[in-house]
C-alpha cells in the first residue's frame, strides 16, 4: 500500500478516535449524572427535557400506595403497574407491565373488562376475582376512570383487596360488615 | 455405554449452544413510568412481537424508576430502550420504537437493506 494512503487512513483513524473521545464523554456525562436536561430537537423547533420533574412526589406516592395502582391502553394492555399490584398477581413487576389486564381478571367478569373498554362509560367500579397461575384467587375492588395523558387516550385503575373483609364477612354479620368496609372503600373517583 | 451416552449429550449439548433459542426472542424494555413516550414504546413492541413474533417471545417491561437495580446491568443511557437478550447477539434500539422497519432490522428478523 502506498504511503500517502498509510497517511490518510492514519488521519481517518485519529479523526474518528477523536469524534469517538467526544461521543463517549457525553454519554459518560450522562450516564453519571452530570446533567441537568437535555435538548431535543423537533419539527417545532428544541424542547428541553429536565431530567427531575415536580412529578416526582405523586409518582412516589403511586409507586408506594397500599392499593394497586394501573395505567392501562384503551384495548387493556398494561402500561404501568405499581409493586403491589404485581404483589397482589404473584408476579415480578417487569412480567406484568406490557401483559394485558384481561389476563388477570376471572373468566366471569367479561362485562367488567367490557365496561374498562367502553368509550361512552369515563368511569367505573367493580367487585371481581384476580387470577393468576401464580397464586390463588383474590377477591378485589376496581375503580376506573378514564384518562388522557398528553396524546394518549388511556385507563387508570385501582384495585383494592378484598381478601380480609372477605374473611371478616364470614364471621361477622354482614351488617356491621358492610358499614365498615364501605368506610374503607371510599375512592376519590366514587 | 456410559461413555456413549455421554458423547451423545455432549453432541446434543453442543448443537444446542450453535441454535441457542431456535427463534426465541428474549427482550427487556425498559421505561420510566407511564411517561407517554414509554407508553407509545410498550405499545409498540408489544403490536410488533404479536405480529412477528408470536408465541416465541417473552418481554419483560422494566420501569427503571421501580426496579433501578435492573437497569445497572444493562448501562441504560436513554429511555425508552429495547435490548434483545437472545437470540445473540445482544442489540439495542434507543427510541419510542415507533419505526417499525428499524425495530425490525435491529431485532435481526428482516436483514439490514442498506
Amino acid at each position: 500500500m502506498p504511503s500517502q494512503g498509510n497517511h490518510e487512513i492514519t488521519e481517518r483513524i485519529r479523526e474518528l478516535e477523536e469524534r469517538l473521545a467526544e461521543s463517549e464523554q457525553t454519554l459518560h456525562a450522562l450516564r453519571s449524572g452530570e446533567i441537568d436536561a437535555i435538548v431535543a430537537s423537533g419539527p417545532e423547533g428544541d424542547r428541553i427535557y429536565t431530567l427531575k420533574g415536580a412529578d416526582e412526589a405523586y409518582r412516589q406516592i403511586v409507586e408506594e400506595m397500599t392499593e394497586g395502582a394501573l395505567t392501562l391502553a384503551p384495548d387493556g394492555l398494561i402500561l404501568f403497574s405499581n409493586e403491589r399490584f404485581a404483589v397482589l398477581v404473584g408476579l415480578p413487576l417487569e412480567r406484568v407491565i406490557g401483559s394485558h389486564f384481561h389476563d388477570f381478571i376471572a373468566r366471569e367478569h367479561a362485562d367488567v373488562l367490557t365496561a374498562l373498554r367502553s368509550r361512552v362509560l369515563r368511569s367505573g367500579k367493580a367487585e371481581v376475582r384476580l387470577q393468576s397461575e401464580e397464586r390463588a384467587p383474590v377477591p378485589v375492588y376496581l375503580s376506573w376512570k378514564r384518562v388522557k395523558q398528553e396524546e394518549i387516550e388511556c385507563v387508570s385503575v385501582i384495585v383494592t383487596d378484598l381478601s380480609e373483609q372477605k374473611r371478616n364477612e364470614e364471621i361477622m354479620p354482614p351488617r356491621s360488615w358492610r358499614a365498615r368496609s364501605w368506610s374503607r372503600l371510599r375512592k376519590p373517583w366514587s | 455405554m456410559g461413555r456413549n451416552n455421554n458423547n451423545d449429550v455432549t453432541k446434543a449439548f453442543e448443537q444446542a449452544l450453535r441454535q441457542p433459542s431456535a427463534g426465541h426472542y428474549l427482550l427487556r424494555l425498559f421505561v420510566t413510568g407511564s411517561t407517554p413516550r414509554s407508553a407509545r414504546a410498550i405499545q409498540n413492541i408489544r403490536a410488533i412481537c404479536e405480529a412477528k413474533l408470536h408465541g416465541r417471545y417473552e418481554l419483560e417491561v422494566i420501569d427503571i424508576y421501580q426496579n433501578p437495580e435492573l437497569a445497572k446491568p444493562e448501562h441504560i443511557i436513554a429511555v425508552p430502550t429495547l435490548v434483545k437478550k437472545l437470540p445473540l447477539p445482544v442489540r439495542r434500539i434507543i427510541g419510542d420504537l415507533s419505526s417499525t422497519e428499524r425495530v425490525l432490522v435491529g431485532l435481526d428478523i428482516v436483514p439490514n437493506q442498506t
